[in-house]
């Protein structure tokens, strides 16, 4: 489970959080992230999301989002993709 | 500031230009539907550009706006005077709202309660409204006012270039601009271009959407809302019933799961697929990111044409420009031409040597085309004064309005072209000398009528073109200027002695001397006496001359003459000494031989006898301080600036050169005469004359 | 500005800031004696080459000169010191500070100064007027001057156009 200081989810933070995101997956565990602290996300980090999503159901495993806030779930919202990450 | 909201506050600028032109228009010359248009239109775009950026201050207020002058446009309402200040202020506050948004600052409050009011006044004139109590209201942004049956849906369908996310544009703030100005039924992101986390590059856009939109609004305006981003995405808008459009849609984006998505999402019930071979789909694709390109040029030659007779008419505003280039990349283009100029003259300098035909053939042939590129280049600067020039109608309005003075203003030749800097550098002077016009030109009312004039005085902003030079006059019917006054005042100021024999050109041009002001009462629009030397310094800095005819009780005519650019001058090139000098042709008269026998018949006097004219000659070698030459033939290049002529004696006449003006740098902003250099076919540096501050100089 | 000539000093700022992170100054003789300036302020160095006289400028302003399309101010640093002209000869070349070409004698390399060997400028009379110096530096066991190049090429001071003949 990823609770690591992630703060935004966003261009600038894409390449790091993309490695994370890789070292996390070899676990086999169901991903959990927990998105607390994360204040911003913008189209980058929902591609991102989308990715990581599309990886693990590959491998037959599924993300499971916690403590997202109403801002970050609105963000989401706006470009429809809440449903693909099963936000919706 | 960064590069899009540069680009938000330019258009603002240019659409709060446009809408001021057509609200002085309509005061000027009453209600026309097109006036009304372009408010509207101007109203729409800073709105629309506002909601990109999530300007939401901006957006509500403008929309206040755009809903009073939809209903004009309708004619639901009639626009009377009243309303036409009113638009005049909220003009003026957009402006100042524009600022404070793009800065990020809080707006003072009682800015913001005038914000409120506008809009409270502006609610007030719509159709069935009464003044509304509360400005809680204002906020809230009613939906376009639509009748069910004509309801449009359109689809919308975004693929992003690889650079998107990188340009820093949000396709959230669009998405968010959709909601506002219309519904967004349906937004079905295209996943299955993402690949998995192994093989993404973040910061490449993979995503894709489909959007079902219902919007009572043209192709135009949908599109419009993508104009930011419409060169980084691959952007296709059709009516959801244009099955055609939908046909080209699945088969140009390749995508084998699109039209069973479409389906999926609800897009439609049942779509057909029409089979589109591989070639017609190259074939769309390229006419994709063209879609109604060739339409819209046409529209804005019709507006161009269209608006060259109204200019003329009532100086209104043009549609000006279909592409916005920065400035610095065409000043990169001169320079490289320039290069390329210089490139080419040391070839032909060459081909002369070595005497052969045929290079000596090929290499005029490139100076030719090379001459007509850089005609074309330095085109692409040009732009009409009509623009800058709508904009003092408000200006003279305003002054005579506050002075109490009745003024009829008229512009002609608004399509004269000018380079955009100079435009930009005479408007200050400009506006200076037509509020000098009204202030001290232009008689009161009851002061016209006993002189016999109509009680409205006339105010005239003219440019046109003249020998390769643009003329700008601003002539009024006013008093005229009294010379007995100005000498006067001058001799009092110290600025001549009381003994001075002047000609009358010469005293009127006194009152572009520092510290020369004759008005009677100072005002708060002119005359204390500092400005008028600004204007001509600022004139002369654009190499360019300022004079001033008038006629006591009849008016006066200030005649401005300036270099249709600043970039590039056709010169004629001279030796003095070691040094070659460019002057520039226009300038030039013409070029004489100095006879021995006329050096003697100057008998140390520094003129000489041309064809019974005096004509003072100023040795150019002593003026300054060149070495003495060996040539023994001397020559005089006869100058002309304004009314005055001098002969420059100098050793060599080298011939005509196509001048790339450079600045000299700073070290040499005091030297007098010289305007810049030039660098030759050989690599050297030859200095340009400023005739009109040599000739200045010499008298 | 040429590429090929930023390249050449890219490239020795860049050897040499792996040796140390110290500033670069740029060596070179101008009237026989090595001076220092500070090699951040250097924009390229040239060959002599000929220019073209610009009127009423003070003698130390020669006038302008093409450095590869551009118009640059050429300025002989030995009489802007009082000490004479530059005697042009086969090693004179022009360094360019913000767009002023400087004539000197020789170019002779760019180097570090350790801190230690710097030592501020002292009020006794070196040949040069003291406000062209910014600091002192022991330089293979001699004193040289560090100059002060906003001092030199001061535009108030260099573009007061001079009387008439």
């Amino acid at each position: 489970m990823i609770t690591e200081q992630i703060k935004e989810i966003s261009i600038y933070e894409a390449e790091k959080l993309q490695s994370m995101f890789l070292k996390e997956m070899q676990s086999g565990e169901t991903f959990i992230l927990d998105m607390r602290l994360v204040e911003k996300i913008d189209m980058v980090g929902i591609q991102l999301l989308l990715s990581l999503s599309k990886s693990l159901e590959e491998k037959e495993q599924r993300i499971e989002f916690i403590n997202v806030s109403d801002a970050m779930l609105h963000e989401i919202k706006i470009s429809h993709c809440d449903v693909a990450l099963g936000l919706g | 500031m960064e590069e899009e909201v540069e680009i938000f506050l330019e258009d603002c600028e240019d659409q709060l230009g446009l809408m001021e032109g057509a609200l002085v228009s309509i005061q000027d010359s009453g209600v026309d539907a097109d006036s009304i248009g372009t408010i509207f239109r101007a109203m729409h775009t800073i709105k629309g550009s506002a909601g990109m950026f999530g300007y939401d201050n901006i957006v509500k207020f403008a929309h206040a706006g755009e809903n009073l002058l939809d209903a004009a446009r309708e004619g639901l309402i009639e626009v009377n005077e009243e309303m036409v200040d009113l638009f005049l202020q909220c003009k003026d506050y957009l402006e100042h709202l524009i600022e404070v948004e793009i800065r990020e600052e809080e707006m003072e409050s009682s800015q913001k309660s005038l914000g409120e009011n506008l809009v409270k006044a502006l609610i007030s004139y719509m159709p069935g409204e009464k003044p509304l109590e509360k400005s809680e209201d204002l906020g809230q942004i009613k939906e376009p006012s639509m009748s069910e049956e004509e309801i449009l849906r359109w689809h919308i369908s975004i693929r992003f270039h690889k650079d998107f996310f990188t340009t820093g544009m949000s396709i959230h703030s669009i998405f968010n601009f959709l909601n506002k100005i219309g519904k967004v039924i349906i937004n079905q992101p295209i996943l299955y271009h993402i690949p998995l986390l192994e093989a993404l590059n973040p910061l490449h856009p993979y995503i894709g959407f489909e959007i079902l939109f219902e919007a009572d609004l043209p192709y135009e305006e949908i599109e419009e809302v993508f104009e930011f981003i419409i060169d980084d995405v691959d952007l296709m808008i059709f009516e959801h019933t244009d099955e055609e459009s939908l046909s080209q849609l699945i088969a140009s984006r390749k995508e084998d799961l699109l039209s069973q998505t479409l389906l999926d999402a609800q897009f439609y019930t049942e779509i057909e697929t029409v089979d589109v071979s591989e070639e017609k789909t190259e074939e769309i694709k390229k006419s994709l990111p063209e879609v109604n390109k060739p339409e819209e040029l046409e529209i804005l030659e019709n507006e161009k044409t269209e608006s060259k007779t109204v200019t003329k008419s009532t100086g209104a505003p043009k549609v000006s420009s279909s592409l916005r280039v920065d400035a610095t990349k065409i000043d990169l283009l001169i320079n490289y031409m320039s290069e390329i100029v210089i490139a080419n003259s040391k070839i032909i300098t060459l081909s002369e040597e070595l005497d052969n035909s045929e290079l000596d053939e090929a290499s005029s042939r490139m100076r030719e085309l090379l001459e007509v590129v850089r005609e074309g280049i330095m085109d692409i600067r040009m732009v009409q004064v009509g623009d800058s020039f709508a904009k003092f109608r408000r200006i003279v309005n305003d002054t005579a309005k506050k002075i109490g003075k009745n003024v009829e203003f008229i512009i002609t030749g608004g399509e004269t072209e000018l380079d955009k800097t100079v435009v930009e550098r005479i408007s200050d002077p400009l506006v200076h000398m037509l509020r000098n016009s009204i202030d001290h030109g232009i008689e009161e009312p009851s002061d016209r009528i006993k002189a016999g004039k109509s009680s409205k005085g006339r105010v005239d902003l003219r440019a046109y073109t003249d020998s390769g030079t643009i003329v700008i006059e601003i002539e009024d019917d006013g008093k005229g200027l009294d010379k007995n006054r100005i000498l006067a005042k001058a001799i009092e100021n110290g600025l001549i002695s009381s003994t001075a024999t002047l000609s009358d050109a010469e005293i009127y041009k006194l009152i572009f001397e520092a510290g020369l002001s004759t008005a009677e009462k100072v005002s708060d629009i002119s005359g204390r006496g500092v400005g008028m030397d600004v204007v001509r310094r600022n004139i002369e800095d654009l190499r360019g001359s300022i004079d001033i005819t008038s006629a006591l009780g009849k008016g006066s005519k200030i005649t401005i003459r300036l270099p249709l650019t600043l970039a590039s001058i056709d010169g004629f090139l001279v030796q003095v000494g070691h040094t070659k000098y460019i002057i520039p042709l226009e300038s030039i008269q013409e070029c004489i031989e100095l006879t021995q026998e006329e050096l003697e018949g100057m008998k140390g006097n520094e003129f000489i006898n041309l064809r019974g004219d005096m004509l003072p000659l100023m040795d150019v070698r002593v003026v300054l301080n060149e070495e003495k030459s060996e040539s023994a033939r001397k020559n005089i290049v006869i100058v002309r600036f304004g009314e005055k002529i001098v002969g420059l004696l100098v050793d060599e006449l080298l011939g005509e050169h196509q001048t790339v003006i450079k600045p000299l740098g700073d070290a040499f902003v005091n030297v007098t005469g010289i305007s810049g250099g030039s660098i030759l076919g050989s690599g050297e540096v030859a200095l340009i004359f400023d005739i009109a501050r040599l000739i200045e100089y010499k008298i | 500005m040429s590429s090929e000539n930023r390249d050449l000093i890219t490239y020795e700022e860049d050897e040499l800031l792996t040796m140390s992170d110290a500033p670069q100054y740029f060596f070179f003789k101008s009237g026989g004696d090595i001076y220092a300036i500070d090699a951040e302020s250097v924009s390229e160095m040239v060959e002599y080459q000929s220019f073209t006289k610009v009127p009423m400028m003070p003698p130390y302003v020669k006038g302008v000169s093409n450095i590869r399309g551009e118009i640059v101010t050429v300025i002989d640093l030995l009489i802007r010191f009082g000490l004479g002209e530059t005697k042009i000869g086969k090693k004179t070349s022009m360094v360019i500070v913000d767009k002023i070409a400087l004539i000197i004698d020789e170019v002779h390399e760019v180097n570090t100064i350790a801190s230690e060997d710097i030592k501020v400028s002292l009020d006794f009379g070196f040949k040069i007027d003291q406000r062209f110096i910014k600091n002192m530096a022991r330089y293979n066991d001699e004193y040289i001057a560090i100059l002060n190049s906003a001092e030199i090429l001061n535009l108030k001071e260099i573009s007061i156009v001079q009387e008439r003949a």
